[in-house]
């Protein structure tokens, strides 16, 4: 029992920390989103602090369905802003899992949490090796700084 | 090469099916559309618009007039006539080409450093500071107190035209609705005063925020060639080529997703436009 319980308790432990590493595991975009891998072929995106910033005020946010699915850099769906709509588009290829709806009633929640509660959707990908060629925090600051 | 488009009385609701279609399409090129008015009265609202906050519906159901809403974001207007619509549909790559460098360009609402559009993307304000600064500016230069009152044009504090803009990841529209002349009382009957307003407007109602081109200019033509003088005065002189409609036209059988919708009065809600430019399809 004890040797099982040591097997379970491992797995639970590798199981937990793939977790907690992973969920830390950010990458972004040159169109300004960032993906969070979430889970194994899970992930969840939103638009930056700095995309924000550059919309203005949001007004209104058209998600995509859950269930559909996009190939790599598809437009998923808009933002609107004072300055312009403005289209978002999925880094890899992916199927929807789960859209914000929040956000549709309460659009300035993009303003003010982009990372957190202003997150627009999940999706599912077998594709992982793409998701690793997108840009690291480090690399993303560098984009932001050279464009200005 | 910028294919310029011109059009007298078109009907707005066709315009915007044709501008959807060349924004969606991946290799429509660069477009300027010009048209000098539209024949009946009609509302606009943008995306997002909630036609219920936005227009008094029942008034304008009673005036015969529709309410469309079109694809693209920005606020509500009644256009008629006399309102003359301008919309500009550039490639980044074009723009990048056309003005390698914002160092003229003195932006009067932002107080942030402009990127040089040369390197990197081109962002919405951006856009707004080139259309007023680098555009419109040259074709209304007669007016000394002509600017741009944060996302609006206006001479000193009254706005005579709004824009709404659109981006992709190659491309941007950036369309505008210049009032010429308007039925004062149209737009104080048909529209409610929005929710979320620019600062500058200051709780202005319709009448006192907005003034009328005609007041400045004696005619619509004197502003369309001006119009026509700016565009063939673009830096790089880049190839200028009028095209007809039926050009345009040959756009609208991309298949692409089609956002512009009218509004059904009788069921209160939008539904799809079905014309020759979207026809019912049989089943």
């Amino acid at each position: 029992m004890l040797k099982t319980l040591t097997r379970v308790g491992t797995q639970a432990f590798n199981k937990n920390l793939f977790s907690f590493s992973r969920n830390y595991c950010t990458r972004y975009t040159t169109d300004h989103e960032w993906v969070n891998n979430i889970g194994p072929k899970k992930y969840k995106l939103g638009i930056t602090d700095f995309a924000q910033k550059q919309m203005g005020d949001i007004v209104y946010i058209e998600l995509p369905k859950i269930g559909d699915s996009f190939e790599k850099g598809g437009e998923m769906g808009t933002i609107e802003s004072v300055k312009a709509v403005s289209e978002y588009y999925i880094p890899i290829d992916g199927k929807i899992t789960s859209a914000n709806d929040k956000i549709t009633e309460e659009p300035e929640i993009l303003n003010e949490d982009p990372y957190g509660e202003g997150w627009l959707v999940e999706f599912e990908s077998d594709q992982s090796g793409d998701f690793s060629e997108l840009m690291s925090k480090d690399q993303y600051d560098k984009y932001i700084k050279d464009q200005n | 090469m910028i294919r310029l488009l011109r059009l007298n009385k078109f009907p707005i609701l066709k315009q915007l099916q044709i501008e959807e279609a060349l924004y969606r399409a991946p290799n429509s090129g660069n477009w300027i559309i010009i048209n000098n008015g539209t024949p009946e009265p009609i509302v606009i609202v943008g995306i997002s618009g909630r036609a219920d906050k936005l227009v008094n519906l029942d008034e304008v159901e009673s005036r015969g007039i529709q309410t469309m809403k079109r694809f693209s974001g920005g606020g509500t207007v009644v256009a008629d006539e006399n309102t003359l619509f301008s919309s500009i549909l550039l490639e980044f790559e074009t723009l990048k080409q056309l003005f390698p460098t914002l160092s003229a360009i003195s932006s009067s609402s932002s107080s942030s450093t402009l990127p040089s559009i040369n390197d990197g993307n081109i962002y919405p304000k951006d856009i707004m500071n080139w259309s007023a600064n680098s555009f419109y500016k040259h074709v209304f230069h007669e007016q000394i107190d002509f600017s741009l009152q944060e996302n609006d044009y206006a001479f000193g504090k009254l706005k005579f035209g709004g824009n709404a803009q659109s981006f992709s990841k190659h491309k941007f529209l950036h369309h505008t609705s210049f009032l010429y002349d308007f039925k004062d009382d149209h737009m104080m009957a048909c529209l409610k005063q929005p929710d979320k307003i620019p600062e500058y407007r200051r709780n202005r109602d319709h009448l006192s925020f907005l003034c009328k081109l005609k007041d400045r200019y004696q005619s619509k033509d004197h502003i369309i060639n001006n119009l026509l003088k700016t565009i063939n005065n673009l830096p790089t002189s880049p190839s200028i080529k009028e095209v007809t409609l039926e050009e345009a036209e040959q756009f609208l059988s991309n298949p692409h997703p089609k956002s512009n919708q009218l509004f059904d009065y009788n069921l209160k809600s939008w539904k799809d436009i079905t014309n020759e430019y979207n026809p019912i399809k049989n089943i």
